[in-house]
């Protein structure tokens, strides 16, 4: 899934430039990326947990709605590898009801720092720069990770 | 340290003010918006080796409304989202704002330090036993878990009391509390304004360290590396190659989440609201004096507390892997605390401003709190000398610790907080590989143990400011001065 890092934005944290030919698959190139910088060789994460979830925007515009839901659909990993130790891989997404729900399913594995090549811990998804935009007949974003 | 290719040098923006060989100032007229200068702490060549960013940071955190003086970037400063790391500002508390981005995510990330009357000549024989022993009693890394597991009741007491709660519970001495910021308490704490994410982030990360550029390092106080024996003799360094432990951590998923529900609360109602616009969304923001304001004081300093707690529970692991080591108590082997400060906080202190005393809500993000001499709120011991200040190097080439003096008055008394990087994450990454770097840091002494390869390469000395240059800096220019460098010999790293 297309994403590079971007250097110029921030030394100390992460910045992050993904694309995608649709919204869904913009949010889901997000989703690996956040993954990764946590963990090193995300292909090694097994499906032996799943999780399902709704996420809601009720803000005024499309535009913020989608920013919206980026941002939490990222805290949201980001939750559960606190919450719960769980490194989780977004697999499937559907919006619905006019970009003010996002249905989202996934799976990963518990951490194990035996096992797993572990990254850097992310502490919050920031709003620097936070931008979701078309790009021609793509999507593009741009995130910072607080490291 | 491994050799490094030469870095850029940047030229300085326009309009930027020389004011002395240390500090430089951005007018008024650098950016539209700004209420006060912003001033920069760092030498020419320190200052166009910062990323140009740090300029615009500084200036958009002048921009704030309530902020009295300057803004004030200090001379590790680096860039960072909302305010740059090192980024410090007053805020009248009646008619300013308060500010998550100008704390951090990580509130009340910050650092301790311990001595021991071990000598490196005790210790270097069971390093490695230590180190290994503190890898497995004090977790690190992404995801790593805590030894102790609280009913989400004495989660949340420990929120409202913090050391305190490790006092109650057998995990603290009555010292530790007197040598910690604040006693290792924020008055005020109220978890009513606390979410059940925050909670659930938080509660099974207690005793652990993270990751990034959190550390637990055992140091040795060589004597040459003693530049204030009298107040290094007062703070506990009273033999030649004495060995220290310094940590530095945080608030852990509690604090980042406080921060990131409130920074997201603030981005909403600040504009409808109460009329305030910032150029970055990381510098959202509330009226202080308004109910939005308050409820984040109040959750920030559940987060404070949760931080010294942790700080405390990791100390008191410390003490047990000692005591198993040795095979005596850690009172026997000297193991007492110098202090626990914080540097990414918003307190409500009271300084001197044009003569007259007033009560300021300061912000520090990455900026160390440092009382000079005689100050209120310092411990007994340390009242005539000022407060300890511990400010964290890269994990190859040494910390300080250093004592707050009268001159910090000029930036609300605070200082720096660590070296400051030279270049981003991904850039180390492809410098520095993990395996060499811990294979060339044994090589030279410093005994390391990772739960992430690639993230040791992040934190490679290399990727970080010469730390001499920036103490020398900080002690130049008036705002602390060194008593004491530190030499890693061994790291735990997350």
């Amino acid at each position: 899934m297309p994403f590079r890092f971007v250097e110029e934005i921030t030394w100390a944290d992460v910045a992050i430039e993904a694309t995608g030919g649709s919204l869904e698959e913009l949010f889901l190139s997000a989703c690996a990326a956040t993954l990764e910088v946590m963990l090193d060789e995300p292909a090694t994460l097994r499906a032996e947990e799943r999780r399902e979830f709704v996420l809601e925007s009720q803000e005024a515009t499309e535009e913020a709605r989608i920013e919206e839901l980026l941002h939490d659909l990222l805290q949201k990993i980001v939750f559960f590898k606190d919450a719960e130790a769980l490194f989780l891989r977004v697999e499937r997404l559907r919006f619905e009801n006019g970009l003010t729900r996002l249905h989202v399913s996934g799976s990963g594995e518990r951490i194990d720092r035996e096992r797993h090549a572990l990254g850097t811990d992310v502490k919050s998804v920031t709003l620097h720069r936070f931008k979701v935009e078309r790009a021609g007949e793509a999507w593009r974003c741009l995130f910072v990770l607080d490291i | 340290m491994d050799s490094l290719p030469s870095l850029p040098q940047h030229s300085l923006p326009a309009g930027l003010t020389r004011l002395s060989d240390t500090l430089w100032e951005l007018p008024i007229a650098f950016k539209r918006g700004m209420r006060v200068p912003a001033r920069i702490y760092a030498t020419e060549a320190l200052l166009r080796r910062m990323d140009f960013a740090v300029f615009d940071q500084i200036a958009n955190v002048a921009t704030l409304p309530g902020i009295v003086k300057y803004a004030f970037c200090m001379p590790d400063g680096h860039s960072g989202y909302g305010f740059p790391i090192g980024g410090v500002a007053a805020m009248d508390p009646r008619t300013g704002v308060i500010s998550p981005g100008g704390i951090g995510f990580d509130i009340n990330c910050g650092m301790r330090l311990a001595v021991t009357s071990l000598t490196l000549e005790q210790v270097q024989p069971r390093l490695h036993e230590l180190i290994d022993g503190l890898y497995r009693r004090v977790p690190s890394g992404v995801g790593g878990r805590g030894s102790l597991r609280l009913r989400t009741d004495d989660f949340l007491e420990l929120a409202r009391t913090g050391s305190r709660w490790c006092l109650k519970n057998g995990y603290a001495t009555a010292e530790d509390l007197a040598l910690t910021e604040d006693g290792g308490c924020a008055e005020g704490a109220d978890t009513a304004f606390v979410s059940d994410a925050a909670i659930g982030r938080g509660q099974e990360q207690l005793g652990t360290l993270g990751s990034g550029n959190h550390y637990l390092e055992l140091q040795v106080a060589r004597p040459e590396n003693i530049r204030d024996p009298a107040t290094a003799s007062a703070f506990g360094f009273d033999r030649p190659n004495q060995i220290a432990i310094m940590f530095h951590c945080g608030s852990r998923g509690f604090g980042h989440q406080i921060a990131s529900d409130y920074l997201k609360s603030f981005s909403k109602v600040m504009g409808p609201k109460f009329g305030i616009s910032v150029d970055d969304r990381e510098l959202a923001c509330a009226p202080f004096d308004s109910p939005e304001g308050q409820a984040y004081f109040s959750a920030m300093k559940c987060a404070i507390n949760m931080s010294f707690a942790n700080r405390q529970l990791i100390l008191h692991r410390v003490r047990e892997v000692f005591s198993d080591v040795f095979g005596k108590p850690a009172e026997e082997l000297g193991l007492r605390m110098v202090y626990d400060v914080a540097h990414n906080t918003a307190k409500l202190e009271t300084h001197v401003l044009d003569g007259h005393r007033r009560e300021l809500l300061v912000h520090r993000k990455g900026a160390t709190r440092a009382l000079g001499p005689d100050a209120e709120g310092l411990p007994g011991p340390y009242r005539k000398l000022g407060q300890p200040v511990i400010i964290g190097g890269s994990m190859e080439t040494g910390s300080y610790l250093l004592v707050g003096v009268r001159s910090g008055l000029q930036t609300f008394f605070s200082t720096a907080h660590g070296s400051g990087r030279l270049m981003s994450r991904s850039q180390a990454k492809k410098l520095f590989q993990g395996g060499k770097l811990s294979q060339s840091m044994l090589q030279r002494g410093i005994y390391v143990k990772t739960a992430s390869l690639a993230g040791l390469a992040e934190e490679a000395g290399g990727a970080y400011k010469d730390i001499d240059e920036v103490i020398a800096l900080t002690a130049e220019a008036g705002l602390s001065r060194p008593v004491v460098k530190l030499v890693p010999i061994g790291n735990v790293k997350g």
